[in-house]
């Protein structure tokens, strides 16, 4: 097969033979916290009308589920629940399941949730992952730019709407990790799953940080210490390794978040204004919003989809040492 | 000439260890460290994915090592 011309399949694949199962689906680029690692403390936010409308995002995602294997979406930000129309897109979704669709997941910041978490549940999201890099007031404000009360409120909605969730935590040196202990401790208190995620600071292309990781053996050394023996559990699909502390306590460590295995990733990432990202290291994305607009079929619409992730490369950093990411976390919902 | 190598995230898992120390010919570059990696089978898929730095500087395969040199071996991108 010639590069750039992608075969007709019924599934997503690029010509390293890397089937496509999940869609990480960016609602909007907004987003109320102000997360150093993640955005600028001023961003400018892109035109309302540049957006996806609901109904382009379902008509899209229809295209992926139907006739290109997708089966897990994902929804994004920016901060998804700030997106107006939410539960609608998310009962939209459901339209899809006898389709293929399998799982409907968010990621959240969890500021929305109190007002939000019923709605969700009720439109049928299966699951969300929320982010809660410190625990303690002072700090989340510090970090986030916004206050924690919101987000314990949204936990506590969640876990009553019976939305079933996982918290994630970036652990970053001199920034968070004096938070370990408090948001484990926290965490298995409430009876919650808690993740740490090891941050590489290798958003910059010239520099990274080995001071600022914190890496898994440090992280499970000092909850060792304050919460009993490590046991590790046998690695199943998730990308994070399961440890049981102390005999009871569950806790998941994420050291690679796209993936570790570039070779087996099965992901693709569409922005809140329809660009398609085959890869984070992505130079471009593929833009599917202008021809939408224009009234293409969904034949032409599937060929640009499957052309955009056909000619993804071959891995991170290949084949031309490492490449600078063009388009901000924020942006690409992660 | 002696470096160390410093495996980060995933990939210090599967080495099994956090350094290692590997002996290189005088003039080796990142690729010939590479290369030498390779032969650990539980590495060798993941390293051609892999970024690597001396010090905070990333730096491409055909960078020249010097002794004493600590090679970091960064799998794709973390975090956030």
């Amino acid at each position: 097969m010639a590069d750039g011309i992608a075969p007709a399949l019924p599934e997503l694949m690029d010509q390293h033979g890397r089937r496509k199962r999940k869609l990480r689906l960016s609602v909007t680029d907004r987003c109320n916290l102000r997360c150093a690692y993640c955005m600028p403390e001023h961003p400018t936010w892109l035109p309302r009308g540049d957006l996806l409308t609901i109904e382009e995002l379902l008509r899209l995602t229809a295209l992926f589920v139907m006739h290109l294997g997708i089966t897990n979406v994902r929804l994004t930000g920016g901060e998804p629940t700030l997106r107006r129309g939410l539960p609608e897109l998310i009962e939209g979704l459901q339209l899809l399941r006898p389709q293929g669709l399998q799982r409907i997941s968010m990621t959240s910041n969890g500021t929305r949730l109190a007002e939000l978490a019923p709605a969700l549940k009720a439109a049928g999201l299966d699951d969300l992952n929320i982010s809660i890099d410190a625990r303690d007031p002072a700090l989340f404000q510090k970090l986030t730019r916004g206050p924690i009360e919101p987000v314990l409120e949204g936990i506590a909605a969640a876990q009553t709407a019976g939305l079933p969730f996982k918290l994630n935590a970036v652990v970053i040196r001199d920034y968070n990790d004096s938070e370990i202990e408090a948001l484990a401790g926290w965490a298995f208190e409430q009876d919650v799953e808690l993740r740490f995620i090891e941050f590489m600071p290798l958003d910059n292309a010239q520099q990274w940080s080995r001071e600022r990781v914190v890496t898994e053996s440090e992280i499970l050394q000092r909850l060792g210490t304050r919460f009993g023996a490590v046991e590790k559990l046998p690695r199943t699909a998730s990308p994070a390794t399961e440890y049981i502390l102390g005999g009871h306590h569950r806790l998941g460590i994420i050291t690679t978040v796209s993936d570790p295995f570039c070779g087996s990733c099965d992901r693709v990432r569409m922005t809140a204004v329809g660009e398609l990202f085959a890869c984070l290291f992505s130079a471009k994305g593929t833009q599917l919003r202008d021809a939408l607009r224009a009234g293409e079929p969904d034949a032409a619409l599937l060929a640009m989809i499957r052309g955009g992730v056909w000619s993804k490369e071959a891995g991170f950093a290949a084949p031309r040492g490492y490449v600078e990411r063009p388009i901000t976390m924020h942006r690409l919902g992660g | 000439m002696n470096i160390e190598i410093q495996f980060w995230g995933v990939t210090a898992r599967l080495a099994g260890s956090e350094r290692r120390r590997l002996s290189l010919t005088e003039s080796a570059t990142v690729a010939d460290a590479i290369e030498l990696l390779r032969s650990d089978a539980a590495l060798a898929t993941e390293l051609p994915r892999c970024a690597y730095a001396v010090g905070a500087d990333l730096v491409a395969p055909n960078h020249s090592l010097s002794e004493g040199d600590e090679l970091s071996v960064l799998p794709p991108v973390s975090g956030g």
